[in-house]
């Protein structure tokens, strides 16, 4: 036989047992190891994806939580999902974003609250099959904010105007460089209410309680995890182990394999992340050293 | 009456060319070996390490297919360099394997690449390499063969 036969020889019987066993392997349920997903959600809950990966590990953007589920959902050996919440929650939209799409997932989830799974972060808690919490997590605090810093007072200090400039009355309401208006005042805590009511009807509907019940607790307050299994706001007081049991318990499996579904962060993440830090910092130290410069001339001393 | 080979025409591959040639056929084995396993693996969001093996506790899928992805990664370079003495790599950098024995058996072919599918075996392998005046590979010089230039 001639060499390179030969060499297609091998490597064809080769290729062919890979395939062969890998087939094998995909078709036999009784290889499949059955798993559990963790999911975390850690920090301030947002839509915006291009949270800080390196410096500030504390964010959940919506989309990477979304993402994450949909994988888990997709792989057939997840039996379930567990949700490890440690957040004191996020904007309405990216918490209702999650909350939307665990509602649609067709396997058990349970979530689990660490130190703080409050506001949107226990919004998300409801909408899955089983909340646990520790004795001592935050947890509760239904309530909306939309607070924010008005300047208009400090720039009449300094004699800076605010020029207003809109085609529409309400176009800038809201804007930090004016006081609100009564009407404008009402118009924004109108929309605040209606977000509230929104909130309030999810843990109502969620968590199977009466919507009076929870509009009594709804006034932004949190409660200990103690109080809130006696509130009826979650279902177990535990840790990993307890949330384990139950999801296995929902999924009617022994044994499963925990795996993390964190976003998995690449080396040119990293650097990219990196880079653009570095080129933040030398921009900030040039303009506090200009600023510093002009500030010596006095423009803004008291 | 065999040809006696002279001392001097018998001129050891180097290096860079024995690496290459290393390259060269891990890709090939990644591409006829491990691909098929590939969907799989990525459907169950696993990247397998050879130090899984014994830090993880592993399924029985996951046994299965490390096992099958060294042992046919074994008779790529055990089949090619016994009957050919080349693989495909140290075809394409014209280079050959030798025995220093009379015989050339196939337990040293075996033996000398026992650790290209073994991660720790190769490594502890390549710092032999570097750190020997002769610059042969352990394995290389516990099974009596040397890789020469063809």
């Amino acid at each position: 036989m001639k060499k390179w036969q030969f060499i297609i020889l091998i490597l064809g019987i080769i290729f062919l047992v890979s395939f062969l066993v890998s087939k094998t392997i995909e078709g036999t349920e009784s290889l499949k190891p059955n798993r559990i997903a963790i999911i975390p959600i850690y920090g301030s809950i947002t839509v915006d994806s291009s949270s800080d990966i390196f410096f500030d590990q504390a964010a959940s953007p919506s989309t990477v939580v979304i993402e994450a589920l949909a994988r888990a959902e997709k792989d057939p050996s997840v039996k379930g999902i567990i949700l490890e919440i440690n957040s004191p929650g996020g904007t309405v939209v990216a918490s209702r974003e999650i909350s939307n799409k665990i509602k649609k997932i067709d396997k058990p989830v349970v979530s689990w609250i660490r130190e703080v799974g409050a506001s949107g972060a226990y919004w998300i808690a409801t909408s899955t099959d089983y909340i646990v919490a520790d004795p001592m997590s935050i947890t509760g605090s239904i309530g909306v904010i939309g607070s924010y810093l008005e300047f208009s007072e400090l720039f009449e200090k300094y004699g800076i105007k605010y020029e207003r400039l809109v085609g529409g009355q309400y176009k800038d309401t809201g804007t930090p460089f004016r006081d609100l208006s009564n009407q404008e005042k009402q118009l924004l805590q109108s929309k605040i209410n209606m977000i509230h009511e929104a909130f309030i009807n999810e843990v109502a509907t969620n968590r199977k309680i009466d919507r009076d019940t929870v509009r009594e607790l709804s006034t932004g307050m949190f409660y200990l995890g103690q109080e809130a299994l006696d509130l009826g706001l979650i279902d177990e007081l535990g840790s990993q182990d307890e949330a384990l049991n139950k999801i296995k318990g929902l999924a009617k499996i022994k044994d499963a394999e925990v795996v993390s579904f964190q976003r998995k962060v690449s080396l040119v993440d990293i650097i990219t992340r990196l880079t653009a830090y570095n080129s933040f910092y030398i921009g900030k130290g040039i303009g506090t050293s200009i600023f510093a410069d002009i500030n010596s001339n006095s423009i803004f001393s008291a | 009456m065999p040809k006696k080979v002279k001392k001097e025409e018998i001129k050891k591959a180097s290096i860079i060319k024995r690496v290459l040639a290393y390259i060269i056929d891990s890709l090939i084995i990644t591409l006829v070996v491990s691909y098929p396993f590939n969907n799989y693996l990525k459907s169950m969001n696993i990247t397998l390490k050879f130090t899984d093996l014994f830090t993880t506790k592993l399924t029985s899928d996951l046994y299965i297919i490390f096992f099958t992805i060294a042992i046919l990664s074994l008779i790529y370079f055990v089949a090619l360099e016994y009957y050919l003495k080349q693989t495909i790599g140290k075809i394409i950098m014209r280079i050959k394997i030798i025995s220093l024995n009379k015989e050339f058996k196939i337990s040293q072919v075996i033996i000398r690449n026992i650790s290209k599918v073994v991660d720790i075996l190769l490594f502890i392998d390549v710092i032999y390499m570097l750190l020997s005046p002769e610059k042969e590979r352990l394995f290389g010089k516990l099974s009596k063969t040397q890789v020469i230039i063809k």
